[in-house]
């Protein structure tokens, strides 16, 4: 046998042609990130052709378990760099003629491979703590659940800033309790609100960040925090808010 | 009656979920056994699959897909080409285990049994392999189609 038969032979292994209801499923050459190859679908009539993945590239990331976090106008735009199109969680290629037919196959397989790769390689899995819904059910518990309400306070700058815990405490002083994740862009956000509101110099306004002591946080990040209120560890929440209500 | 389906995500796909919590040494964590159904596409396809909060084995009942074993090292004592229905088991994947924050790239795959032809048989295989007590009559069944056509 000749090395081309040879190589012919190996790569007919990897290649398949099945008829599925109203179209034909091409196994590609192109391999998704858990070398799985990638298929293709060909829909079409006598002159004209779809190419699609059936869902392909977006089903490589969520049969790992993990749910999409990437918004569609996103993946269309990958799609787009790429000539295809994303539409209802399916990559598709334009309709293609049928001399354009193998390169709109190669273009959606590669499409496919390369926007699953993107999804994986920039999905993280999120901490199911939910911090933010455990700091306001430890407040509903600690003062009265009426008490405890989100509310727009206008900061210094003029712009309205929204906090999810509010207590109004007796006497009609109000004290912001206001959660922050470990996360950069939660950090400046509540900085920056809580600056703001602080710099109004509000009357009877009370701030604190609280921040999640479970996490692994720098002296750094918890320093910034302090720009924008007194700063308090979950853990310590209790005592902590204790004490500015006997101080009172 | 039956386990409720829920629509697994959004879009034309007609991937249909359910996610069963999984109780370990008497406690229920964040741990699920999930079924994904296709009930549009035919021959039958599946997938079965166990999160720890990523999914950390797989069992993809799908004919006439390839899977490649491109990452495998001659211990692992895996084809280099495996076609159809095939299992990514946690033991021969777990080395690909680098972070907890991101999904797991579960690249090794062994052909499925060729005996295990249908959901149930397959859905037993899958729990029996993994020490996971599923009820004789434990109610979970596959979708019926959405679509006529």
């Amino acid at each position: 046998m000749s090395i081309v038969e040879v190589v012919k032979n190996a790569l007919s292994e990897v290649s398949s042609f099945q008829e599925i209801g109203g179209g034909v499923r091409v196994i590609t050459h192109c391999m998704y990130p858990s070398n799985s190859l990638v298929s293709v679908t060909v829909r079409g009539g006598e002159d004209t052709y779809v190419v699609s993945d059936d869902g392909g590239a977006i089903s490589e990331l969520t049969s790992s378990g993990v749910e999409l976090q990437h918004s569609a106008n996103v993946i269309a735009n990958l799609a787009a760099l790429q000539g295809v199109a994303y539409r209802n969680g399916i990559i598709v290629s334009p309709l293609a003629a049928k001399r354009e037919l193998p390169v709109a196959i190669l273009m959606v397989a590669n499409a496919s491979k390369e926007i699953a790769s993107h999804l994986f390689s920039h999905t993280r899995i999120k901490r199911k703590r939910n911090f933010k819904e455990m700091v306001h059910q430890f407040l509903s518990h600690k003062f009265d659940g009426s008490r405890v309400r989100e509310m727009e306070i206008v900061g210094a700058s003029n712009k309205p800033h929204k906090f999810e815990n509010v207590i109004t405490l007796n006497g009609g002083q109000r004290l912001i309790v206001d959660p922050v994740i470990r996360d950069p862009a939660s950090v400046n956000a509540r900085v920056v609100a809580n600056f703001d509101v602080k710099s109004a110099k509000l009357s009877g306004i009370e701030q604190r960040i609280i921040y999640d002591d479970e996490d692994d946080w720098s002296s750094s990040d918890i320093n910034l925090l302090t720009f924008g209120a007194t700063v308090v560890a979950f853990s310590k929440a209790d005592q902590a808010l204790q004490q500015f209500i006997s101080r009172r | 009656m039956p386990q409720q389906w829920q629509l697994g995500r959004e879009g034309d796909v007609g991937e249909y979920a359910i996610k069963i919590p999984l109780e370990i040494s008497g406690q229920i964590g964040e741990q699920r056994l999930i079924v994904l159904a296709y009930p549009n596409i035919e021959p039958l396809a599946f997938r079965i699959l166990i999160t720890f909060e990523p999914a950390i084995c797989r069992l993809d009942y799908e004919h006439g897909v390839i899977h490649t074993n491109t990452q495998a090292n001659a211990q692992e004592d895996v084809p280099a080409i495996v076609k159809g229905p095939h299992y990514h088991p946690w033991l021969l994947n777990k080395r690909f285990f680098t972070t907890a924050s991101a999904p797991i790239k579960l690249h090794n795959a062994v052909e499925l049994q060729t005996e295990i032809r249908s959901f149930d048989s397959a859905l037993r295989w899958f729990c029996a392999e993994n020490n996971i007590s599923l009820p004789h009559n434990h109610r979970i069944e596959l979708p019926s189609r959405t679509t006529l056509i």
